[in-house]
């Protein structure tokens, strides 16, 4: 059990409440067609902790934080840039944008020695879940020992705050969001500022893009900003049980993904674990699979149209 | 009457009054220099040929699009401070039926404005929703997935959100496009009870066969204004030919412009 608790505790923690409140946000950004917002603002860290590296010569979690920032903020508003000026749909500019400045990422990351210093695109693409080791943690006491909570890796608290921060957006602007998701003329005629709660929408995917890069990698972050939203919208036709399903559909992701990567090759036979990230992210995959086969609201026009 | 700034009092009283008002995307203008002052209590159209600027010129008028000159008023007041006067129907193809909203769900977010923004929906809310509803023959359809309805029903829908607003000036972008003849004749129905009221109305509006029947105002737009006035007296020969360039030929231009001999088909 201590074993768990040193080893498991964390890295569960931290990849269920990600993958929670990827999951939440995920919900509008599916709604508004938006998902592919959360891919690339996911890409685009990479190249943002690089140049930060680059310029500030640390890896302290501070300036690669501010650096992805940077680099989502710069991605945003080119994405914006190209929308307007080709006339172009959104997922078109979103597509060259973060594909080009992740490519620029793995290349600056080649030609500095920055490679050497425990950042790479692996790290960067499936995170590093398991390094999320807590020394203090050997005995369910460590619960309540103030001085073994203060050795918690910071990515579990950091991640808990974004976690927090992140619903109290979702509970506090849910009107504004939901009117504006369905019909943003409507929102603006009656002043909801649907620009507004776009924006910080997009400001929280970053966010949470961002301070679960550095925890998770970014694959759970992608997987988990479409799957189980896309999936609970296949469950049912009622928003706020959509919600629900998607926090489901992201918890089983999460804890299943993370023990079975973590226990399942021991199960048949082999030595080695595999990805916890990369387990995750294909669980959702799978969901959003089943519910596409088997969910009960996959046929749009729910049934027969009365007629008039 | 509260004050205001203009001194023009048919602009002061004008639930609209637009000055001026050009769009433009890129180098192209979409409307130019429009001016168009909706009497109280009208119901009127904007009529004219596609790409003329009809929803673009709403759109410019409720601050949705960006307006690169002009003055829009509402009661004499710019439209941010006075929009609660008003409500705007969008074209019913501007949004995504598949959302997960239930009828009665569209109708409360009319009600925007009566709760603070992080509220909560009430009963009351619910009920006075099912009450608009109920204005449009929608009331058995509240807990339909909006997916699930036929076109003509979703328009209805549309129209009780804009009742649910309680506004002085309702706006509608095309509200007959694409619905069925017992939904025009419905929805035509409950804008003639509107002003009855003493409410005014303003539609884009496509089929010049109805504009008589159903109209007392237009505006004939084709990215200039062409005519604005009394349907009796700007509704002519000469300025539809002016809007749509010469393409209507003469028979049809003798069926719509012909004074209202109740032609109005079921």
């Amino acid at each position: 059990m201590a074993d768990f608790l040193m080893l498991s505790l964390v890295p569960l923690v931290v990849a269920v409440t990600i993958s929670l409140t990827c999951a939440l946000l995920g919900n509008f950004l599916v709604l508004r067609r938006q998902s592919l917002i959360g891919d690339a603002i996911s890409h685009v860290a990479l190249p943002g902790i690089v140049a930060s590296f680059l310029i500030t010569g640390t890896l302290a979690a501070s300036a690669m934080m501010i650096g992805a920032g940077v680099a989502a903020l710069v991605t945003v508003a080119m994405i914006e840039l190209i929308k307007h000026l080709g006339r172009v749909e959104s997922s078109a500019a979103m597509g060259v944008v973060f594909t080009a400045i992740f490519a620029l990422g793995v290349l600056m990351l080649e030609w500095n020695d920055a490679s050497g210093v425990h950042l790479d695109v692996e790290h960067a693409l499936y995170g590093n879940l398991e390094s999320l080791i807590w020394f203090e943690g050997v005995h369910w006491s460590s619960l309540f020992d103030p001085k073994a909570l203060a050795d918690l890796p910071p990515q579990l608290a950091r991640v808990a705050w974004v976690g927090l921060m992140v619903l109290t957006f979702v509970v506090v602007a849910w009107r504004p969001l939901v009117v504006g998701s369905f019909d943003s003329a409507f929102a603006a005629s009656i002043q909801a500022r649907p620009v507004l709660t776009d924006l910080l929408l997009v400001i929280m995917v970053a966010i949470t893009a961002i301070a679960a890069f550095d925890a998770v990698g970014s694959i759970i972050v992608i997987a988990m900003f479409i799957c189980p939203a896309a999936a609970a919208r296949l469950m049912t036709n009622h928003l706020g049980k959509q919600v629900a399903w998607s926090q489901v559909f992201a918890l089983i992701s999460a804890v299943l993904g993370y023990v079975l990567a973590g226990y399942g090759p021991g199960w048949i036979g082999f030595e080695a674990s595999l990805s916890a990230a990369g387990m995750i992210a294909s669980l959702t995959g799978l969901i959003l699979l089943l519910a596409c086969l088997f969910g009960p609201h996959r046929r749009r026009d729910g049934g027969q149209p009365a007629s008039a | 009457m509260k004050a205001s700034r203009i001194e023009d009092p048919v602009i002061a009283e004008s639930p609209l009054a637009i000055h001026g008002l050009t769009v433009s995307y890129g180098q192209k203008p979409v409307i130019y220099s429009v001016d168009f002052v909706i009497p109280p209590g009208s119901l009127s159209a904007i009529v004219g040929p596609n790409g003329a600027g009809k929803s673009t010129l709403l759109k410019a008028a409720l601050g949705i699009k960006r307006r690169l000159s002009g003055e829009v008023l509402v009661y004499g007041e710019p439209y941010a401070k006075q929009s609660h006067h008003v409500a705007y129907v969008p074209q019913r193809s501007s949004v995504d039926w598949d959302f997960p909203a239930t009828v009665l769900d569209v109708v409360v977010m009319g009600l925007f404005r009566d709760l603070r923004w992080w509220q909560l929906t009430r009963r009351r809310h619910r009920d006075k929703a099912m009450e608009c509803l109920s204005r449009v023959g929608m009331e058995s359809f509240a807990k339909r997935q909006i997916g699930q309805l036929s076109g003509g029903q979703q328009q209805r829908v549309f129209l009780a959100r804009a009742l649910a607003q309680s506004a002085d000036l309702t706006i509608l972008d095309e509200p007959f496009a694409g619905v069925d003849a017992a939904t025009e004749k419905a929805i035509v129905e409950v804008l003639k009870a509107l002003k009855q009221q003493g409410k005014t109305l303003l539609c884009v509006h496509h089929d010049l066969s109805t504009v008589r029947d159903y109209f007392d105002h237009v505006l004939l737009l084709n990215v200039r204004r062409i005519a604005a006035g009394p349907v009796d007296d700007m509704f002519t020969e000469a300025t539809l030919q002016e809007t749509y360039g010469g393409r209507l030929s003469p028979l049809q231009i003798e069926r719509i412009v012909a004074p209202s001999s109740a032609t109005q088909e079921a």
